[in-house]
């Protein structure tokens, strides 16, 4: 008996003993610590990782990079477009009233800060890697990259929402968004400039000139134009950048990254997987609503103004209705029925109108004449036009377009172009008052605007509209070189998502949306009774989500 | 009847010998057997006249030494006691018949088994008796409404999953009970089970009855037996087939709006907006006009012999409307057949069930089909040492509704189908929003007959294999082996789908695959010994398991044709794509358990289990779980001798804690990895290359531990006059520490990795159970059961973190989140604006806080803060998915040869949030609306819950708020059973033991306000783990609960 129970207990302890190794389970399908070597290989690829969340989240169409929703629908060149029903938290930030919780501010301050996060953790790499006897000189490229990213990502959350928190790579809490976060910005680029090589292999790659651009961009925001004066010099004397030829090359998949390319995200498909999420996920909702159309007929958003349409009005010279475009329309096809005939517009127009808005009975990228309501989701709420911008050519679909769904390309995002650097110099030459200089610039960039090459043909090869651009003889005024540059910067850069940041930039937000919207609210109902709010409506809500998980921390913006 | 005789002839022989013999003092040993053979442990055997006695062992064996003449007298609970004469013969084998009143049951508590009546904790013993009345297609759905404190959600559909709780629930994280099947712990499923197969379900609910199990217990425990063989009896055959058939009632359906009327709420939204009406289907005029044709837009005329799939289709207005509910849920057909064989001799004994299920869904083209096979023998290789095993073998096949649940599924996409669209168009082909001006709504029953080749496929092994060692009479060694495997395979068909507005590129195959092993190995030495008044049950145990998990999948775009036999991943020409992962856990465990017994007058049980596992660091990975209980059989003292209506009376109290893991694995640490949606980048400027990018996933956190639940228990056990009153109640507090959390997400610092997990909230769940039951007859002739169970539980989250106002926000429902969990309230309550009725006038007008869009004849939301604006702070709880209490009643009759029972089942003080509203009640999409939004307010029509139609999407329409909630309460007719018992001279005629038929109706009648398809609504991801509960109650669209009308036959040979 006592032998047995003792044997039964032997069996028990030996069980016990021989079962607890078991227990020790690695993690499947991921790495941890340990078995990572901190070399450059691993920090340039935690680096891609950074570069990776430049077009936002790829689930989140919340969060484009090219900022459409939170820059143009928010400004008077686009409408949310689509059915009232679809998205409405856009409603909201189209009517100037978002709340903290909209999933558009909390999903891109999201994306915005885990690109930072990426870009720190990039840094933390390369410190470890050095530490671990890397070589300096391989490392600290990838770290000017990184630090270079991070001012980018900073950048975007500074225009959205102004009082952020510079994240460092040292940081183990938020930090206070009460203290201005340009110096920080200014520091990861001016590290940028002196680490990045002038060339790269990769073109998704900065280059010491791009991170200068990013230096200028952020002089521009602070309206320092003494600082941003000397650097916009220095890369247009001197820089790789040029204007391409046609106008369209921009938005052309087969031509990124010319030489017009300043930075851009780098957009792909067919690229292994799926090949979808790589490809400009952000605008993956914003094709027109028909089965006959590219992007596969998803989903219909982003829809431009008649007030930007307006916009590309010429007079008899060629030249920008600067002060009364917007008196008359453009003739529209609201309320008619595909079936039924239309005539469009016949009166004088810049001819960019018809490279970035779609409008009825105008070729569309060689899917045939814009059909007009057929490709607009609801007519009635989004109004009768189209983007385009973001759209491949016919002859594209499948290398372009992703062959799983049309809703992706390869289009590059373009983040900043040459012209926009440009008309940078020359808004600082026409506040200097060096009026001939400013009109120099813009009429470059009309020059080029101009080329009939680079017109939207009919298939018979004729203009597909009244096109007539051309240069400025003078610039009177001050004043008017002013409103010259800036109006030369909407019909140049519009549906590139600067609008609504430029008008806050000069200031001059509240007067032009909420004339825009008295007008605006008698064609799109969902607009009546909305109104920008002077003194709040330029920066965003911080999303209530920040605010909460940063131990409060985090301030919430004026007025919110 | 064999049997029968058999005892007999052993007892007259017995007699016979006993008077030719001469009186000696003999060892005799035996064995009680209830009369269906099932040895009765703990029966009491005395030699009449003297005070000398045994108890029989856990096998039913007993050994005494007498004197030839003695008589022995074997007596237990809820039998007939028997007398037997000692004669020549040293074995006795004694039958014990039941005093059918006074029923008591021998089940698997915690490795062992017990009497039910001894039992200390809280054991919910589902009498399979009523449970088969049921005709379970579902072991998990046959609960509903049969114990006390478990409630059952219903997933819906052939083959869904079941929400199983018990007694609310215990923890955010995971809550389903633990299932132990033939000793096999799993936390997966049931509906591979045949519920033919069963002998036992026990449900384990309080510490001191659940914890010795230890992982997982903390949602509860359900034991599940599965058929076995009798020793020493005939070889038995059971036949049933059922057959019958599954519908949704038309009267269930939301009544459908006409297409003119639909129309006119758009004129009608124009009119109030002071703008010109156009529409692409109904013109430009004063009124909407219904076209003849959809396409051509708007038309009246169409050339109809220029018919073209693909660039000309030609679909005609159905002005009658359409109804899209009918279309696409019809009758199935269910058909149901188990055949059991089963007996043994002295030295082994064995059961086979076969069953075959073949159930249509109530949608179209859907379907479970089920065919298992349970085997199970054991083999008396001495009289000391046995072998026996298990094995459940099921394969099923499933078409599932693909939409249950989900605000892109087809079941919502039928709430917003416009009723104009006919289901297919001139030639036959699916008519859909392709035609302009409806919405962006899809084709159900398009879709359904499309996947109607999608099958999924499951392979589901749960095996056992035990030996038992009797090493003395009193100690018993046993190990047992298990292992569960499961394979599934599915295969799925994207068609191209013209018809609707937003339609796919390219048609696509996608396959994907993974199994499931789980190895259980437990070894427990139990001892069992009488010491005159005392009894000692002691059991020592260890048990490890293994688990691991293995997924692949593929997919091919663009196939040649849709011909169901090219459908093969190498023939498709398009993009191709793979994907995998898996996981593995571990765990290990030591457990022991002391039941002592005085009298049948004293019990106590301690219980002690140490678990380990490897989802925790090394310095945290075991915890220990112990257990007191206690209870008082007041009936057996002397001073209740003279209160003769009480038959049995006990008081139990029970206070234990057990433990809870059910996070994913590998929390302690930093997780790198890539991702090709996330973290991939063209950084080439190639426009079709991207290099991997790898990054921080998922933070970890070395200190995380064990989830502990402590749980008291205390109740009451009776049986009341003459045994035909019995009831139980019960009241519990469980209070649930260390729960495992995510901690708060810092998307500022760490973006969108993951964040760590720790210990650190708190839940707490009180409640009662209560269940009353009454047996009687009337006359000789009829016999009538009654019972009926209530259960409350009351669910608190009592701590998330440091900061009270923090709050875990439950799954989007579209751009909303209309559940929260937050500290001070129930797990996932909803949470919105509250909409206090519309603005009626100028005066209410300005009496009501701003909110962009205000005006008379929109929603009027309750400032919250006061602060005279509406905005995010406004937003309050509106709403308890949680009842305030479920209950069910059952009633039996048998007359003659007929026998009835009915099921009542109900849920009271629920909420529900019927998202659907989003779009039938609001301007959200283009598409079929409610008879409610027809009748939305007017300045002449004020009563209306909905504001005044516009085409302006006011702020907060979209919104969470109260208007979508709406009481859930319901009662249900859960099952009606009829069954004619056919006479004995007939069933003998035919050589039949015995045989019944019936008919039967399972959720005929269900009264509710709840005005979606079905009140039962639940969760949205059955078995998702994770967030699954934290959005309970949320109808995007669920699948209803059908109602049966069956025909059955049960017969034995």
């Amino acid at each position: 008996m006592k032998k047995i129970i003792l044997a039964a207990f032997l069996i028990s302890a030996f069980l016990i003993t021989s079962c607890d190794e078991e227990l020790d389970i690695n993690p499947q399908g991921s790495l941890t610590e340990g078995v990572i070597t901190q070399d450059e290989v691993w920090v340039n690829q935690v680096l891609i990782s950074a570069y990776g969340m430049l077009d936002g989240h790829p689930n989140y169409f919340w969060a484009p990079a090219s900022n459409w929703a939170l820059g143009d629908v928010a400004s008077d060149d686009f409408y949310k477009g689509s059915s009232s029903g679809d998205q409405p938290p856009l409603n909201d930030v189209e009517r100037y009233s978002p709340g903290t919780t909209n999933i558009y501010l909390t999903r891109k301050w999201n994306s915005i800060y885990d690109g930072i996060n990426k870009c720190n953790q990039t840094l933390r790499a390369a410190k470890l890697a050095i530490e671990n006897g890397a070589d300096a000189n391989k490392i600290n490229p990838l770290s000017a990259e990184a630090r270079f990213l991070r001012a980018h990502y900073h950048m975007d959350a500074k225009k959205l929402w102004n009082n952020i928190p510079f994240v460092l790579e040292t940081a183990t809490e938020v930090p206070s968004n009460e203290v201005d976060a340009w110096p920080n910005i200014e520091s990861d680029l001016e590290y940028a400039i002196i680490n990045l090589p002038i060339t790269q292999d990769d073109a998704g790659r900065p280059t010491s000139w791009v991170a200068k651009a990013y230096l200028a961009k952020a002089h521009m925001f602070q309206n320092d134009h003494a600082a941003a004066k000397p650097v916009l010099n220095d890369i247009i004397s001197n820089g790789p950048f040029s204007l391409v030829t046609n106008y369209h090359d921009n938005f052309n998949g087969d031509k990124n990254n010319n030489s017009e390319s300043v930075f851009a995200v780098q957009n792909s498909v067919n690229d292994g997987g799926q090949g979808v999420w790589n490809g400009n996920t952000g605008n993956r909702l914003n094709h027109p609503y028909g089965p006959d159309a590219p992007g596969g007929g998803c989903c219909g958003f982003f829809q431009p103004s008649q007030n930007l349409v307006n916009a590309f009005k010429t007079d008899i010279n060629g030249l920008p209705l600067l002060d009364t475009f917007n008196d008359v329309d453009v003739k529209n096809d609201q309320g008619i029925p595909s079936s039924e005939p239309f005539t469009p517009y016949t009166g004088t127009l810049d001819p960019r109108l018809d490279w970035t808005v779609g409008r009825r009975g105008i070729e569309y990228l060689g899917w045939g004449e814009m059909p007009g309501m057929r490709w607009t989701r609801d007519q009635g709420n989004g109004g009768p036009y189209v983007g385009k911008k973001h759209e491949y050519l016919k002859s594209q679909e499948g290398t372009v377009s992703a062959s799983l769904s049309g809703a992706f390309n390869a289009i590059n995002t373009p983040l900043i172009r040459y012209s926009d650097l440009l008309l940078w110099r020359a808004e600082i030459h026409a506040e200097d008052g060096e009026l001939g200089l400013a009109m120099g610039i813009v009429n470059q960039i009309r020059a080029r605007a101009a080329n009939p090459d680079g017109f939207v043909k009919n298939e018979d090869g004729t203009d597909a509209a009244n096109y007539v651009i051309s240069e400025y003889t003078s610039f009177p005024t001050k004043e008017y070189a002013i409103k010259a540059v800036r109006f030369e910067r909407r019909l140049e850069l519009a549906s590139e998502g600067h609008r609504f940041f430029d008008l806050v930039r000069w200031g001059i937000a509240s007067q032009v949306l909420n004339d825009y919207l008295t007008v605006e609210q008698t064609k799109r109902v969902y607009l009546s009774g909305a109104s920008f709010s002077s003194g709040k409506s330029e920066y965003y809500p911080i999303p209530l989500d920040a605010i909460n998980s940063s131990d409060n921390i985090l301030k919430q913006n004026t007025g919110y | 009847m064999k049997q029968k005789f058999k005892n007999y002839f052993i007892l007259l022989g017995f007699m016979f010998l006993s008077n030719i013999l001469l009186a000696q003092t003999t060892t005799i040993t035996g064995v009680v057997t209830d009369s269906s053979g099932t040895p009765l442990p703990g029966v009491s055997v005395i030699i009449e006249g003297t005070t000398k006695g045994v108890d029989t062992d856990f096998d039913g064996n007993f050994t005494i030494e007498a004197t030839k003449g003695d008589i022995l007298k074997f007596s237990y609970v809820g039998m007939s006691p028997v007398s037997f004469k000692i004669a020549n013969s040293n074995t006795i084998n004694i039958v014990l018949k039941e005093n059918a009143s006074q029923l008591d049951e021998i089940v698997v508590t915690g490795y062992t088994k017990q009497n039910t009546r001894n039992i200390t904790g809280s054991v919910t013993v589902v009498k399979m008796k009523d449970l088969v009345k049921t005709s379970p297609v579902s072991v998990e759905q046959s609960l509903q409404g049969q114990a006390s404190g478990v409630s059952i959600g219903s997933q819906g559909g052939p083959g869904g999953n079941a929400m199983v709780r018990i007694r609310g629930f215990a923890t955010i994280n995971n809550n389903d009970p633990l299932y132990v099947i033939d000793g096999n712990p799993t936390k997966s499923g049931l509906n591979q089970l045949n519920p033919n197969d069963i002998e036992s379900i026990q449900v384990l609910k309080d510490a001191a009855s659940a914890s010795i199990y230890g992982v997982g217990a903390s949602n509860g425990v359900i034991i599940i037996t599965t058929k076995s063989g009798k020793y020493n009896s005939a070889t038995k055959m059971t036949f049933s087939a059922t057959t019958g058939t599954d519908f949704v009632s038309n009267s269930d359906f939301p009544k459908s709006i006409t297409p003119q009327e639909l129309a006119n709420t758009i004129w009608k939204r124009f009119e109030n907006d002071g703008a010109a009406p156009s529409h692409p289907q109904y013109g430009t005029g004063a009124t909407p006009v219904l076209p003849n044709y959809l396409t051509p837009t708007g038309a009246n005329t169409a050339d109809e012999s220029t018919y073209d799939a693909f660039t000309n289709k030609i679909t005609k207005a159905n002005k009658a409307g359409t109804n899209w509910f009918d279309e696409y849920f019809n009758p199935a057909l269910v058909q149901n057949y188990s055949l059991g064989l089963s007996g043994g001799s002295d030295k082994s004994k064995f059961n086979v069930g076969v069953g075959a299920l073949k159930q249509e869904g109530v949608t179209l083209e859907s379907y479970f089909d089920r065919l298992s096979l349970s085997l199970s023998s054991e083999f008396k290789v001495r009289q000391n040492l046995r072998f026996g095993e298990t094995l459940n073998l099921t394969y099923s096949e499933s078409v599932n509704n693909t939409g249950s649940q989900f605000t892109g599924g087809d079941i919502s996409f039928i709430y917003r189908a416009d009723p104009i669209l006919p289901v297919y168009d001139i030639a036959g082909n699916y008519a859909g929003t392709q035609s302009s001006g409806l919405g962006n709504g899809v084709n159900s029953v398009a879709n359904a007959i499309r996947s109607k080749d999608n099958v999924g496929r499951r392979l589901r092994a749960l095996t056992s294999f035990y030996g038992e060692l009797d090493i003395t009479k009193d100690l018993t060694f046993k190990s047992n082996i298990g292992f569960d495997y499961t394979a599934f395979h599915s295969s799925a068909f994207n068609f191209l789908n013209p018809e609707i507005s937003e339609p796919s590129a390219v048609n696509s195959l996608n396959e994907s695959t993974f199994y499931s092993t789980r190895t259980t190995w437990f070894n427990t030495l139990n001892y069992r010994k009488t010491f005159g008044d005392h009894k000692i049950d002691a059991l020592i145990g260890t048990e490890s398991q293994n688990y691991s998990f293995k997924q692949f999948g593929a997919s091919r775009s663009v196939f040649f044709t849709n011909n169901i036999d090219y459908r093969y991943l190498s023939r498709g020409t398009g993009t191709q794509t793979n994907f995998g992962f898996g996981d593995k856990t571990a765990l290990f465990s030591i457990f022991g358990k002391l039941n002592y017994n005085y009298k049948d007058t004293y019990l106590a049980s301690v219980v002690f289990r140490r678990d380990g596992s490897s989802k925790f660091g090394e310095d945290n990975r075991y915890a220990n779980f112990p257990a007191y209980s206690l209870a008082w059989r007041v009936s057996n003292e002397e001073f209740m001798n003279d209160v003769s209506f009480i038959n049995d009376l006990k008081i139990k109290a029970g206070y234990g804690e057990y433990g809870n893991e059910s996070i994913g694995s590998g929390r302690t640490a930093n997780l790198y990895g890539n991702n090709e949606t996330q973290s991939s980048y063209a950084i080439s400027g190639s426009n079709s290359t991207v290099e991997a990018g790898y990054y921080l996933q998922s933070l970890g956190n070395p200190n995380i531990k064990w989830e502990t639940s402590t749980n008291l228990n205390v109740g009451i056990d009776g049986t009341l006059f003459d045994s035909k009153l019995n009831f139980g109640f019960e009241y519990y507090i469980s209070k649930t520490k260390d729960m495992l959390l995510q901690l708060t997400s810092i998307p500022t610092l760490n973006g969108t990795a993951s964040p760590p997990f720790g210990n650190i909230g708190e839940m707490e769940n009180k409640g009662f159970d209560f269940s009353v039951g009454y047996n009687g007859a009337i006359g000789e002739e009829l016999k009538f059961t009654a019972s009926a169970n209530i259960s409350a539980y009351k669910n608190e989250i009592t701590r998330l973190n440091d900061d009270p106002d923090y709050f875990i926000q439950g799954n989007a429902a579209r751009e909303t989140f209309p559940a929260r969990s937050q500290e001070g309230h129930s797990l996932s309550e909803f949470h919105g604006f509250v909409i206090d009725g519309i603005i009626q006038n100028q005066t209410e007008l300005d009496a009501s806080a701003d909110f962009s869009g205000k005006a008379i004849g929109t929603f009027k939301y309750r400032d919250i803060n006061s602060d005279g604006v509406i905005d995010d702070q406004d937003r309050t709880y509106i709403g308890n998915p949680h009842p305030d209490f479920t209950y069910g009643a059952n009633l039996g009759l048998e007359y003659k040869n007929f026998d009835l029972s009915v099921l009542f089942q109900g849920s009271q003080g629920n909420d529900v949030y019927n998202f659907t509203k989003f779009f039938t009640d609001f301007n959200s999409f283009p598409g079929g609306k409610s008879y409610r939004y027809l009748n939305s307010w007017s300045p002449t029509n004020t009563d209306s819950a909905l504001p005044q139609l516009t085409n302006s999407p006011a702020q907060h329409y979209s919104s969470a708020s109260s208007y979508y909630v709406e009481d859930g309460s319901y009662l249900r007719l859960k099952n009606i059973q009829l069954g004619y018992n056919v006479s004995e001279q007939l069933t003998n005629k035919l050589g039949l033991e015995s045989l019944r038929v019936f008919v039967q109706a399972k959720n005929l009648i269900t009264w509710t306000k709840y005005s979606g398809l079905d009140p039962e609504i639940n969760l949205q991801n059955y078995g998702g783990g994770g967030s699954t509960n934290l959005d309970i109650g949320i109808d995007r669209g669920a699948y209803p609960v059908s109602k049966s009308v069956l025909l059955g036959i049960n017969l034995t040979l």
